[in-house]
């Protein structure tokens, strides 16, 4: 039964995951390499709202949650956070809703900041309402997977079940250099979930964890070389 | 009648005396193959040997050397390549698997990890094995992923790079406090797999170097492009 379940779980995730990357896979396929800059001069971290302009994302019909909208309510949050308590100077890459962005781009972006890190928000959604966990995506091995464990034991915090942290071939995780994670914190199509966040009380707590992913592993590596 | 087994007799002692020869020639070995030492063009060739080890060998000290230093001084997460030179000791210069921009000594070769893993008794799964037969199929199944390879030094194309397939023999991963890999400061065994070049020494000066790899899914993944300056080592800072 648990195994039916994680098996289930897994091939939500992936259909939906798919489905997320497919605006993106044309241009990948197609090695377009685009001369992003970097919006904020000598920006410590990247922070990536997810989907925006012609792809929305993920909706949710019945309080009109629109997934680009909240990953940027939510990545602003994030920024916010982070400049004001940690002193941290923060790149978004996009600011607004009608911006679209490939994956390769989005990751361009971050390497044109020079930052430490780069971190990408996205929400969930699956066809079950009930589903409801939150988990972490990395692309490669040696520069990710740390950065994504460390984010996925914050996201703790949240009180939702952690599934785990999973590779995934994201032309924006990949492209970065420096470590990078694909947070998807919660499923917005889960029914408290999406009152939480049609009452925007969930963003903050999502954001707050990121923003104490972040710190995690900034006083993780920050007394090392350099 | 008589000359007819003295013909006999004759070739019985002709075929006797021409069987040791014969005898001689099928026992002596195959002269050995001497193994390529060399670069031919800009790359090792997959069977090299290459200071010493093949390129599945290289494979496994990569996985060794990006492994045994933990995080915020591993060159593997540092997109500045101010890190690239840290713990580098070998014969080989490795390159980071994000590519950053590197500085490179002169006369020096250049080991390319293009696309793959390692799997160990350390981590959990996808990446755990126990015993080495586990541990080459758990590497195998990732290097297995791609196809449609192609590197690019300098506008000139490595020809046929899916040939540099290395799997390596088990080796011992140890790992410090706060390795990459997430999981306990333990030493463990290893195998890893996947595309990888050691590169001929480039002549100082700047360089670019472009990879495309696809997944046999039907993607690609976004190219990577790897700026190296290669300096005398007098000019190294």
């Amino acid at each position: 039964m648990v195994e039916a379940m994680i098996g289930r779980v897994r091939w939500t995730t992936t259909a939906v995951l798919l489905l997320l990357a497919l605006p993106w896979l044309v241009p990948v396929a197609l090695g377009q390499q685009v001369d992003a800059g970097c919006p904020v001069d000598d920006a410590d971290i990247v922070i990536d709202p997810g989907h925006g302009g012609d792809d929305p994302g993920a909706q949710q019909e019945t309080y009109a949650l629109d997934e680009a909208a909240l990953n940027l309510e939510i990545a602003e949050r994030v920024a916010e956070l982070l400049r004001d308590e940690h002193l941290l100077a923060v790149a978004l890459t996009r600011t607004d809703n009608g911006t679209t962005l490939g994956n390769s781009e989005r990751g361009d972006i971050a390497n044109a900041c020079g930052a430490d890190l780069f971190v990408m928000i996205h929400l969930n959604a699956a066809f079950d309402p009930e589903q409801d966990y939150t988990v972490t995506l990395w692309g490669e091995k040696t520069k990710d997977l740390a950065f994504s464990q460390v984010m996925l034991r914050s996201l703790a915090s949240l009180g939702i079940p952690m599934a785990d942290s999973w590779q995934f071939d994201n032309g924006a995780l990949l492209r970065a250099r420096m470590p990078s994670v694909l947070v998807e914190g919660a499923f917005m199509t889960n029914e408290a979930e999406a009152m939480d966040l049609a009452n925007g009380v969930r963003q903050q707590w999502i954001a707050q964890a990121v923003v104490q992913g972040v710190v995690d592993w900034l006083e993780l590596t920050g007394e090392r070389a350099r | 009648m008589t000359s007819l087994r003295v013909g006999a007799l004759v070739v019985i002692l002709l075929f006797a005396a021409g069987t040791p020869a014969i005898l001689a020639m099928q026992a002596t070995p195959e002269p050995a193959a001497t193994p390529v030492t060399q670069p031919v063009g800009l790359v090792y060739p997959p069977a090299a040997i290459i200071h010493g080890a093949t390129l599945g060998e290289w494979n496994a000290r990569y996985w060794q050397w990006v492994t045994s230093l933990p995080v915020g001084e591993n060159p593997g997460q540092d997109a500045t390549g101010e890190l690239c030179g840290y713990g580098q000791n070998d014969p080989v210069f490795f390159i980071p698997g994000n590519m950053p921009p590197c500085t490179v000594p002169a006369g020096i070769a250049i080991f390319l990890p293009v696309a793959g893993t390692e799997c160990s008794t350390l981590e959990p799964p996808p990446f755990h094995g126990e015993g080495e037969d586990e541990l080459a199929a758990c590497a195998a199944a990732d290097g297995d992923r791609y196809t449609n390879i192609s590197v690019v030094v300098n506008g000139e194309e490595i020809p046929e790079v899916e040939r540099f397939r290395a799997a390596s023999p088990a080796f011992t991963l140890q790992l410090p406090e706060e390795n990459i890999l997430a999981v306990s400061a333990e030493t463990g065994r290893a195998v890893a797999d996947g595309y990888a070049l050691v590169l001929a020494p480039l002549p100082p000066g700047e360089h670019e170097i472009v990879m495309h790899v696809e997944v046999v899914d039907g993607y690609a993944l976004p190219d990577k492009t790897l700026r190296l300056t290669v300096v005398k080592p007098d000019a190294e800072g």
